[in-house]
């Protein structure tokens, strides 16, 4: 299904630009300034993931860059042309999947991608697109009779259709049960596969985390973060060593460590940016005063813990 | 790609859909053809003096061009209200400007497909009208010409003045009742139905600057007295009026996003 000659062959050689490239990129709505120099790169081939809260500016920046809306400032390439200006033939080359988009209801799966394939130059096989967004059982439903994952994939599918180099995938699994989540990120790795160039909108950041190269964060109309989603969270905050201390040792007789000790009671935190020396030197403090540190555990933030540090802080700060 | 096959291609995707969903195509379709067969029957014999200066014609005769008018008016204006402002609702409109087709190219199939829709209406009226109530037709080419190009004039007008009028409306909930705010009272004023003559004054020149007055006077005068082009100039012109607003508007306000 997932031919990778193909992938060759659908990267034209000598682009070798980003796909996206924003820089200072602001909107204002009358003298409501929504996004406030927004900086934003995205390789080719890589998928990266766009995270903020609702309100952020997130669909804004999309929209600003899929050719939806004119930048009130700043600079806009996608594809190596102006987005505002690229016209027809930005879109014969990008794939785009907006937030529940409604379809032609009595019309087929099958019927419905094979439209949307006779409005690119280049259009990838029908079936093969179908079969690649799961949907070859369903290609002769009607889309009054999918389930409203199926209809999301058909989104995907017809986003695809085209043989895009770039994929804007805007919340494309919200509302998905477990299951097809998991099979939705298996397919969006399969266009990672084809050489496709991805930018990831969403809320979830175990979605980010699973599928994302890099990861940008916006929180009210600026970048506050952007990077490996492991570099982003090493880099934001240290790696928390947790555990509580026996009833008759003091947290003062604690060894000397790197990083925070916090918490004044029993049980105590300390937040490092050396995890391995710190926890030497406690559980060698420990082992030779004969203690043992209950309830030990060593955590390194997730995504999400630095999402909500850096997008509360903004909130506060707005 | 080639730009007449997309706009080929759409014109088909549209008559599908139409086919697909026949209950909203009844409306357009049966429901003049319907009236015609109760009001033919009901009011046979009966005669309308339609020009004070020529002898009154059968009911039927002015009832027919009334209910194809009634017809093009429907399958155009309020099929198109409704259905864009639904695509533009559920977002399919904003999803096809992400595609490379272009918009003069979906509006081709919106306006064509339509077209035909109101050819097979204007066939099963007129054949209907004759067959049953031996209506008049047009008496010469000329006349038949004329006749054509009246009621393609209409539907085009009515078509590109359908786009315009959804920048008024705002969602697909009111989209209906907005249609037929228009439609209702223009078929009345216009006289569709029954003779204007009855009417005030100022509200029958009112209902003449609109353009379903002129599409029904222009079927009229070609279909019972066999006018060429020139004897109904002020429809026509009304008409090309109407068209190029309504173009001119449509072109500058259409929205493929719904407002939120």
């Amino acid at each position: 299904m997932l031919r990778t000659d193909d992938a060759r062959r659908a990267l034209p050689a000598g682009r070798d630009g980003p796909a996206i490239e924003a820089r200072g990129l602001v909107m204002r709505y009358g003298d409501r300034e929504v996004l406030h120099g927004i900086d934003l790169v995205v390789p080719q081939g890589m998928v990266v993931g766009f995270l903020g809260p609702n309100g952020a500016g997130k669909t804004t920046t999309v929209e600003i860059l899929e050719g939806y809306r004119r930048r009130t400032a700043g600079d806009a390439r996608v594809l190596g042309m102006d987005p505002a200006t690229g016209g027809r033939e930005l879109r014969e080359r990008i794939g785009v999947v907006l937030q529940e988009t409604g379809h032609n209801p009595d019309f087929t799966v099958g019927e419905t991608v094979r439209r949307f394939a006779g409005y690119y130059r280049r259009p990838r096989p029908v079936d093969e697109v179908v079969g690649l967004v799961g949907l070859q059982e369903a290609a002769d439903r009607r889309i009054r009779a999918l389930s409203g994952g199926q209809r999301r994939r058909l989104d995907v599918a017809l986003a695809l259709v085209g043989d895009p180099e770039l994929v804007f995938l805007d919340e494309p699994t919200t509302g998905f049960d477990p299951a097809a989540r998991r099979q939705a990120w298996r397919m969006i790795g399969g266009l990672r596969e084809l050489g496709k160039t991805i930018l990831l909108t969403t809320h979830y950041m175990d979605e980010a985390q699973a599928l994302a190269d890099r990861v940008a964060i916006i929180a009210a109309g600026r970048i506050v973060a952007e990077g490996t989603p492991a570099g982003l969270a090493a880099a934001q905050r240290g790696t928390e060593i947790r555990f509580t201390l026996p009833a008759d040792t003091a947290p003062a007789e604690l060894p000397r460590v790197s990083g925070a000790v916090l918490g004044g009671g029993r049980d105590v935190e300390v937040s490092t940016n050396d995890p391995t020396g710190d926890l030497l030197a406690l559980t060698g403090w420990a082992a030779g005063r004969g203690i043992g540190l209950d309830g030990l555990t060593v955590t390194r933030p997730s995504l999400e813990d630095i999402y909500l540090t850096l997008t509360s802080d903004t909130e506060e700060a707005a | 790609m080639n730009p007449l096959v997309l706009a080929a291609r759409e014109t088909q995707t549209m008559l599908r859909t139409i086919w697909r969903n026949r209950s909203g195509a009844f409306f357009t379709i049966l429901l003049p053809v319907m009236f015609l067969l109760l009001f033919g029957a009901i009011n046979h014999g009966a005669t309308v003096q339609l020009d004070p200066h020529r002898p009154p014609v059968g009911y039927t005769t002015f009832f027919t061009p009334g209910m194809l008018g009634m017809a093009i008016m429907a399958g155009t204006f309020v099929s198109l209200v409704i259905s864009l402002a639904i695509m533009r609702d559920n977002g399919q409109l904003k999803r096809l400007r992400g595609t490379p087709l272009p918009p003069w190219a979906f509006f081709c199939g919106q306006v064509a497909s339509r077209l035909v829709l109101v050819a097979v209406e204007a066939v099963l009226v007129l054949g209907l009208g004759r067959l049953l109530f031996h209506v008049s037709l047009p008496p010469s080419a000329t006349a038949w010409a004329t006749f054509a190009l009246v009621v393609l004039l209409g539907a085009a007008t009515f078509t590109a003045v359908g786009v315009a009028y959804t920048r008024l409306v705002a969602n697909a909930d009111s989209a209906p009742a907005l249609a037929n705010a228009a439609y209702l009272p223009l078929l009345f004023l216009s006289g569709a139905w029954f003779p204007i003559s009855g009417l005030p004054h100022w509200l029958a020149s009112v209902a003449n600057d609109f353009p379903l007055a002129p599409l029904l006077d222009g079927m009229r005068q070609t279909l019972i007295y066999g006018h060429g082009p020139a004897a109904i100039w002020p429809d026509l012109r009304t008409l090309l009026a109407w068209l190029a607003v309504g173009l001119l508007v449509a072109l500058r306000t259409f929205r493929w996003e719904r407002t939120t």
